[in-house]
């Protein structure tokens, strides 16, 4: 489970981007989070995925006090979080391969077991052709599934996305959010920031709003109601 | 189930090296840096420390040489300062060598020949010139030195000798090589110990360095760093591949610091052969000399690797 209590956030001397953010994210839940731009959604993905301390509050992650944790427990918190960054942070030097092998060797985990599992998932994000090919030699959408290869290849227990689908075209991102539900399905907690309303009403998950850094939980359905008076469908 | 169509393209196109390092620290400005750095420590550190070995060599040599050896000095004048003739110089010297064999403390007693003196003047005097026209008396009043191998170096030894010679010339005078062995041993020590301080010095500063290249490196390559991190690599994990990194690179520069040395000291060897061996000993490597310049290079190389642990986890610990 992951809590997070009357969370604050500032960046220097500078406002508070976060003011009292409050929410529990159950174990196996699936959420968007959507706001408008500067609301402090990427804050908020850096919170969760502990790029960054709150200024104040209490954070709870999988039954620990992210605060309190040592830089070596700390460390194995993050291997229990899959992170798909917007600018997906592929390692330019490295393979597509090698990219996604990257969690797994720093898990420790065999070699012969990453080559199984790596060549599996990259066959199945459909890069099975290009995986000794670098990042920069890709086009975007392939770029993008990359990232998001690199983060569900641990299964890991919280899977962060920004802007996941971002770069690719719908039918490439229908099968990517395929991708999320079934890993969703097997446990994993799931939080996706998106802009993308089209993707948020075709799979109908929980919202985190934020807006001018305060945050508000909806529900599926209240938040397509709420998405319909405004377009006056009601 | 593949759920995206596998399109084929050439496979060849942008293909990726061997999978090195998860940083790309083999792709940077301070490369070169680094490598010249480590080649020119272990260079001056395997001057220095050569230099200490061979003044450590030399100072022994000298040790061992006089080791138990006295000198017999007679001035070949009297008491008047009047030049002695040849039969009074050859009288005084019989009379001389024949008491010293016969004193308790020594061994042998040797009278230098004329080639002997000739010999040991050598790089001070034309020794022809030390002779007149007729080759019978000397023009330069060369004393008549008879060597000593003591069987007892004591001051009473010392001081009975000095009563016996007395007896037959009272010019004539003890030398037990101390007073300027021991300028030499202190001059030599004074020598090993700025060798020493230069090899501190040189190791302070290469340290120094290798820090200040390596914290500019995590600077470089900030975001991988923290990449890893937020993939929940430990510190110890990005350490290693910097250590990693540090040992290579410092292991190719001190082979070509290894390589240069050994070519300038063979060279300075090569140079010196041709000196006088009177005051310098040569000086014939041995199989420790050769060990030390097989342990310098390694131990830079290692140097660099713990400075670079120190560098990088110091630095990590201001990183979330």
């Amino acid at each position: 489970m992951i809590k997070f209590e009357n969370i604050g956030l500032r960046y220097g001397v500078g406002p508070e981007v976060l003011r009292d953010v409050h929410f529990t994210l159950a174990p196996g839940s699936f959420h968007f989070l959507s706001g408008p731009s500067g609301a402090g959604k990427t804050s908020l993905m850096r919170l969760l995925y502990l790029g960054i301390q709150p200024t104040r509050g209490e954070m709870q992650m999988f039954a620990q006090n992210a605060q309190q944790l040592d830089r070596h427990k700390k460390a194995f918190l993050r291997q229990k979080i899959g992170v798909v960054f917007q600018d997906f942070r592929l390692l330019q030097h490295l393979s597509a391969f090698d990219n996604v092998a990257l969690p797994l060797r720093i898990q420790g985990q065999k070699e012969k077991d990453i080559r199984k599992n790596v060549e599996e998932l990259l066959k199945w994000v459909g890069l099975g052709d290009h995986m000794n090919r670098l990042p920069h030699t890709l086009s975007g959408g392939q770029q993008q599934r990359i990232a998001i290869a690199r983060a569900v290849v641990t299964k890991p227990r919280l899977l962060l996305a920004d802007e996941p689908t971002g770069n690719l075209d719908d039918e490439i991102g229908y099968k990517l959010m395929i991708l999320f539900e079934q890993l969703n399905k097997t446990g994993t907690t799931i939080v996706i920031a998106t802009h993308n309303e089209q993707m948020m009403e075709r799979f109908r998950h929980p919202r985190l709003v934020l807006e001018d850094g305060e945050l508000s939980v909806e529900d599926a359905i209240y938040a397509t109601q709420t998405k319909k008076i405004l377009d006056g469908v009601y | 189930m593949n759920i995206f169509p596998i399109k084929r393209k050439d496979r060849a196109l942008g293909t990726s090296e061997k999978h090195t390092y998860d940083i790309p620290l083999d792709k940077g400005s301070g490369r070169l840096f680094l490598t010249i750095l480590t080649g020119l420590m272990v260079f001056l550190m395997l001057l220095s420390v050569s230099a200490a070995y061979i003044l450590t060599d030399f100072a022994q040599n000298w040790q061992t040489a006089l080791d138990g050896k006295w000198t017999v000095e007679l001035p070949v004048i009297d008491e008047d300062g009047k030049d002695l003739t040849s039969k009074q110089i050859e009288d005084k010297s019989q009379q001389l060598l024949t008491t010293l064999q016969e004193f308790h403390a020594v061994r042998t007693a040797t009278l230098l020949s004329d080639e002997d003196m000739k010999e040991l003047l050598s790089p001070w005097f034309d020794t022809d010139q030390a002779k007149n026209d007729n080759g019978e008396e000397p023009l330069l009043p060369i004393p008549v030195l008879i060597s000593l191998d003591m069987s007892e170096t004591g001051a009473k030894a010392a001081h009975d000798i000095r009563m016996e010679i007395e007896k037959i010339s009272p010019l004539a005078r003890l030398d037990q090589h101390e007073s300027w062995l021991s300028e030499l041993l202190r001059l030599t020590g004074t020598l090993r110990f700025v060798a020493v301080l230069v090899t501190i010095v040189i190791c302070s500063a290469g340290t120094l360095a290798v820090a200040g290249a390596m914290q500019s490196r995590m600077a470089e390559h900030k975001e991988s760093v923290e990449l890893l991190h937020l993939m929940g690599a430990g510190d110890q994990y990005i350490t290693r591949q910097f250590q990693r990194h540090a040992f290579i690179i410092a292991l190719q520069g001190a082979t070509i610091g290894l390589i240069i040395s050994v070519l300038f000291i063979t060279g300075l060897g090569w140079y010196l052969s041709g000196h006088d061996e009177t005051l310098l000993p040569s000086f014939t490597p041995t199989p420790l000399f050769w060990a030390i310049f097989a342990i310098v290079p390694l131990s830079i190389s290692g140097l660099c690797v713990l400075t670079t642990r120190w560098a990088v986890l110091h630095r990590l610990q201001k990183m979330l």
